[in-house]
């Protein structure tokens, strides 16, 4: 798995970030203190019932040996006493219920709430990170990955595992206080054999954590993979490539398969675990309950009583363990996330800036220059050029050599180069980021759409009305296209919805873009794979709408740019 | 793919992992399990032993429960030390026999799923190979997808978990029913039926929790779905300054999702509780009836205790089944899904049933020499008009001919034709003068070489990129060296060794095409199909890409799809395809002459040149 040497980079915590993840946790239970008191005071509750219909049932049976009961359970006859029992046993349970539906309402319910908070924090964070960092340290899998297991292993530390803290620490100690009122040796000697139980469990928890990743992570690549034949059917059967795919899956499932394997031979340890928990808690309640009762010391009651206690007590041991090991993983997951939530954001996306106001010279360039990395070659060198107002600029050159970044650093989204561009007369850092989008608009070459109806994938953010819609679609000459869809544009794309062919998402990119009326806008070979007939029906379009608007052209073929009145050609890469 | 008729998207089948879809069509959720398990059939010996062993454990467990009441009633109540300790004895001797088989148990049944499931994958990965072309056209990508991967996991969560605690929990209740009948027939009916209403409202509340949880899911994949496309179309937020839109979007997806899980809380909230108190109702009733009769002195305290230890082990199953119930719920629909996808009609029975009389024979040896002819070919995708409409055309063998038309104009369909992706309706395609029906389809497609605009690379060195059939490497390089791959290779340090990755990220678009070419060289095709093939390559690439296609023509028999005109420079004659007919045909000059529909399209291009 890559990720293994991604996160190098990330696996590390700072102390800074490990306090912003406790503070993250500590803020959100302040923030509902009300719930989780109500929640851990309905755990307490619940506790205490099973605690009392448990030693209950010691007193019936005491009741039926004749042995004392305590009196406030005797009533004045035998039948009287006994339904006395019986009632209160009944009125345990229902308490019981009730204390049950009281936690899971308040505090199992913030795990929900967590979940939801840290996701949207993902996103909200996530959306101005540096190019940079997303492209070599937040990768998308990182992302998906932190929003969907670390958000999954993160909540729970909100709500289930406080519920199960609450259960292990009250239940526990009333446990025992109740076992310590029957018999205090044998109490004492039942949890001393018992302590290797949270231990145990702690330790295989942390191992069926670890193996449980290895097979999600298998898991996904597995699915990715699954995915990728589908999507690519119809040419693997024209290729005859079908074959090499089938077998590809078979390897990966196998291989998947085995990695499961391990997480489940992992998880059925628990059951010798348990089970010897069992045996061991029999051992000890018989050698020396057996020898405590038929010498009188201890009354039948009380041992099926202390037998049932024993048995309570195994659960929050065991559940001690898978505590241990879920708070360790939740933390380290809210640490994860938190990280994303404190990684540096690109500022010239948040920074407020002037208005960009009218001017004669919409773009200057003076001695632009771009490479990669500091000893790279030059992809272009000391360019000049002056863009003016409706000005039509037709960019050519062979792939690799620029074309994409020069309009990336002319529309202001790429920052580093060397030289001088400045957009109606200022830098572009003195903008804001939205004023820009606003005056600016992009046509990229591999056309992106959103699973989104067509209308808002020309609308996105803005209000407009369906007739502005159709006229646009003209435009961009897809008007015929869409109009034959059932649902017309309220057809919607995506996974789930119409296949458009590559024209047709070029031709609604263009759609979207013009649907801004920008006053500059870059067209980067954004019409490659339209038939000839209709892109000539769109240059024209374009060129008798787009009056006002100042266009600059990136064209593989020359054919293309026949309605501009300026030309740069890209060349071969300058030393 | 370019170019592809929009038609037949716009009938997409009907999505059956939605929680409000009807439930007609159903093949009954236990006969789909039942066909599944033919995949368990070279296990079963393995599954019985399973199964004999989880049935060791609950006896035992039962037996341990039975006998602790005579440890009160033989040993402590009459204070009889050795007596104790005898029954005692047994009592641990039990426990352990019931942990040795449970887990052995648990662990045989969990390695034979994994197998089964296996299986089942590997039976669905050659069925979508099976499958014809039409039956994707109908469907989303993402539910192909979601059959052969969630749909399996999750029948592999409720095969590998849930089924050993269902065995368990099955085994017990009916176990712990006969003992209790057995030991008190008129208490064990009392406490049997006192269980009835915790399994009805399980049974009741069935629904309701698979719509939820169904929901919570589809909302869930929605989220990670809204996320991954964020990420990919990060460009584009940026360069619109989408940035507070795509946070509502997604702020909304989160809201919803909450807004399920929150509802799912809810009614969780008191099921849960309540199906844990209506299982505490058994033991309820035995000290409310049992204590009665104990009091009247009709039975005994160990008697008694007994039954309290059987309800326990009683109530346990029911609680399992209670909590596992969407497992089980979901692995059922799944089993469906699979089911029915694995009956889907494959290109075979399809193709086979309508066209083939038994007697006729399947040619697969005989030489192909690229003869195509199309008489009255009338073809329509399921429903809607027909995309071809009484098509002929003759394409002789080693003729270089072009197809132009705008899109949906069925040049796209005609290629596919010849594929035999689809089914036709009416008249015949004759290949070599023979039916195309005839011809083995795995055959025929071999011998036919497919070059599209992007190019099928896998992970994989370039070696196997190239042919997966064993060619030596001297052949290998032999086809390199006639499509100029191999100086691409050298300029470039490339060997046959070289590790390409996946979808050829470590290339360019230039030398993918190249290993495309080359790919199809070596396969010796005899018809070629050219969709594009140039489109987005620079042109430094272009001229070794169009030697080296020039090279892969050469006698064969070419159909190239164009959308510009320049590509059609090499073609001997053009088809030219308006709405499903052929419009025009000829050389490029007779159609220019004919001032037809390719003139007007030659008139535009050259508009645009002279305009430079």
């Amino acid at each position: 798995m890559s990720l293994a040497t991604q996160s190098s980079h990330l696996s590390q915590s700072t102390p800074y970030i490990k306090k912003e993840a406790r503070k993250l946790w500590t803020n959100f239970i302040w923030k509902n203190k009300t719930i989780y008191l109500i929640g851990i005071a309905m755990v307490m509750l619940t506790n205490a019932m099973q605690v009392f219909s448990t030693r209950l049932m010691g007193w019936i049976l005491d009741f039926f040996t004749n042995q004392k009961i305590p009196n406030i359970l005797s009533g004045n006859s035998k039948w009287d006493t006994f339904y006395k029992l019986f009632w209160f046993l009944l009125a345990a349970r229902v308490i019981t219920t009730i204390g049950r539906w009281g936690w899971r309402i308040t505090l199992a319910r913030q795990t929900h709430r967590a979940s939801s908070m840290l996701r949207t924090n993902i996103w909200d964070n996530v959306r101005f990170f540096h190019r940079n960092d997303l492209d070599k340290f937040y990768t998308k899998g990182v992302l998906m990955n932190a929003s969907t297991s670390d958000v999954n292993s993160g909540r729970f530390i909100f709500g289930f595992t406080l519920v199960a803290v609450v259960d292990v620490v009250f239940l526990g100690i009333l446990s025992v206080a109740t076992m310590l009122s029957i018999h205090v040796p044998m109490t004492l000697l039942s949890l001393v054999v018992m302590t290797f139980l949270p231990i145990v469990v702690n330790k295989l928890s942390k191992l069926e954590i670890t193996k449980y990743e290895i097979a999600q992570n298998t898991l996904s690549n597995f699915n990715d993979l699954s995915s990728q034949v589908i999507a690519t059917i119809r040419l693997q059967r024209l290729t005859q490539t079908g074959d090499y795919w089938e077998k590809r899956l078979n390897g990966s499932g196998k291989d998947y398969q085995e990695k499961r394997y391990h997480l489940l031979k992992t998880s059925l340890r628990y059951i010798p675990i348990m089970g010897g928990a069992s045996i061991l808690s029999y051992i000890v309640l018989f050698s020396l309950g057996i020898h405590l009762v038929t010498s009188s010391k201890m009354s039948v009651g009380d041992f099926v009583a202390m037998q049932g206690l024993i048995f309570l007590l195994q659960d929050p041991l065991m559940e001690l363990g898978f505590i241990i090991s879920e708070l360790r993983k939740g933390f380290t997951s809210l640490e994860r996330l938190s990280r994303i939530f404190h990684n540096e954001i690109d500022n010239n996306l948040t920074s407020d800036g002037a208005i960009v106001d009218d001017h004669k010279e919409i773009l200057n360039i003076k001695k632009l220059s771009f490479r990669f990395k500091e000893k790279d070659k030059f992809l272009f060198k000391d360019l000049n050029l002056t863009l003016k107002h409706k000005d039509r600029l037709g960019i050519t050159g062979s792939i690799g050599s620029g074309k994409s970044i020069l309009i990336n650093i002319l529309s202001g989204i790429q920052r580093n180069f060397d030289g001088e561009v400045s957009l109606a007369g200022k830098d572009f850092d003195d903008y804001s980021h939205s004023e820009l989008r606003k005056y600016i608009s992009q046509v990229h070459q591999k056309p992106f759409l959103f699973a989104e109806s067509i209308k808002n994938n020309i609308a996105m953010d803005q209000d407009i009305t369906d007739d502005e819609i159709w006229r646009i679609l003209e435009i961009s000459g897809l008007k015929n296209d869409v109009a034959n869809f059932d649902n017309g544009i309220e057809t919607s794309l995506g996974e789930w919805g119409v296949n458009l062919s590559g024209g047709q998402k070029q031709r609604l990119t263009l759609a979207r873009a013009l649907s801004r009326k920008p006053k500059l806008l870059f067209l980067d070979d954004c019409l490659s794979a339209v038939d000839t007939i209709t892109e000539e029906k769109i240059l024209q379009n374009l060129d008798k709408e787009l009056v006002d608007t100042t266009l600059v052209w990136v064209a593989h073929r020359k054919s293309t740019l026949k309605y501009c009145n300026k030309y740069l050609h890209l060349g071969d890469k300058h030393e | 793919m370019s170019n592809k008729n929009n038609k037949k998207n716009t009938f997409l089948k009907r999505d059956d992992q939605h929680e409000h879809s009807s439930e007609d069509n159903r093949i009954g959720d236990f006969k789909s399990l039942l066909f599944l398990l033919k995949y368990a059939n070279s296990f079963k010996f393995h599954f019985l032993l399973a199964i004999s062993l989880l049935l060791c454990t609950t006896l035992c467990a039962i037996q341990s429960a039975k006998i602790m009441g005579f440890l009160v009633e033989d040993g402590l109540i009459p204070k009889d030390y050795n007596q104790a300790w005898k029954i005692a004895g047994e009592i641990l001797l039990l426990e352990l026999l019931c942990l040795i088989t449970q887990w052995a148990g648990r662990s045989v049944l969990v390695k034979y799923s994994l197998k089964t499931i296996l299986n089942i994958r590997k039976g669905l990965f050659s069925h979508i190979q099976k499958l014809p072309m039409s039956y994707y056209d109908h469907q989303p990508q993402g539910r192909v997808v979601t059959r052969i991967t969630h749909d399996v996991e999750s029948l592999e969560i409720f095969f590998t978990g849930s089924l050993g605690r269902l065995f368990n929990a099955l085994f017990m209740a009916i176990v712990a029913s006969l003992a209790m009948l057995s030991t008190n027939l008129k208490l064990g009916i009392i406490l049997i039926s006192s269980m009835v209403p915790a399994v009805l409202f399980v049974f009741f509340t069935r629904d309701w929790v698979r719509k939820l949880n169904r929901k919570m899911s589809r909302l869930s994949s929605a989220l990670n779905s809204r996320l991954s496309e964020f990420l990919n179309g990060l460009d584009v937020i940026r360069s619109f300054g989408l940035e507070s839109w795509s946070k509502s979007k997604y702020d909304e997806a989160v809201g919803e999702h909450l807004k399920s899980q929150l509802a799912a809380n809810k009614l969780f909230s008191w099921t849960r509780p309540l199906v844990s108190f209506m299982c505490s109702l058994p033991l309820i009733g035995i000290i409310y009836f049992g204590g009665k009769e104990v009091l009247l002195g009709t039975m005994s305290v160990g008697l008694f205790v007994t039954f309290i230890r059987y309800t326990e082990r009683f109530f346990m199953p029911i609680m399992t089944l209670a909590r596992e119930i969407h497992i089980i719920q979901q692995a059922f629909t799944s089993a469906e899904r699979l089911t029915n996808f694995l009956q889907e009609e494959t290109e075979e029975s399809i193709f086979n049933d309508q066209n083939r009389n038994s007697d006729d024979i399947i040619i697969s040896q005989k030489r192909i020499f690229g003869d195509i002819k199309f008489q009255n070919v009338s073809m329509k995708y399921a429903e809607g008009e027909n995309v071809l409409k009484k098509l002929s055309f003759h394409i002789k063998t080693g003729e270089k001919v072009g197809l132009v038309g705008t899109t949906g104009c069925g040049k796209t369909t005609t290629v596919s034709l010849i594929s035999r992706l689809y089914n036709f309706q009416e008249g015949e395609i004759l290949i070599n003068n023979i039916d195309i029906k005839l011809y083995e389809r795995e055959y025929l497609r071999s011998k036919i070489g497919f070059v599209s605009q992007d190019a099928i690379i896998f992970r994989a060195d370039l070696r196997e990129n190239l042919s997966t059939n064993g060619i030596s490497d001297d052949l290998l390089l032999d086809g390199c060296k006639k499509t100029g791959l191999l100086k691409v290779m050298n300029d470039s340090n490339m060997t046959l060794d070289t590790l390409i990755l996946e979808g050829g990220a470590n290339l360019s678009i230039g030398e993918r095409q190249l290993i495309a070419l080359t790919r199809v060289l070596l396969s010796d095709p005899s018809i070629l199909i050219l969709d594009e093939a140039t489109a987005n390559i620079d042109p430094h690439f272009e001229k070794i890409i169009h030697a080296a296609i020039d090279i892969i023509m050469e006698e064969r028999t070419c159909l190239m799809i164009a959308h510009r005109l320049q590509t059609l420079d090499h073609c001997d004659r053009i088809l030219v395809f308006e709405a499903g007919e052929l419009a025009e045909e000829g050389t490029k000059e007779e159609l220019i002459a004919n001032k037809g529909y390719f003139f007007n399209l030659q008139q535009a291009t050259q508009k645009k040149e002279e305009a430079l």
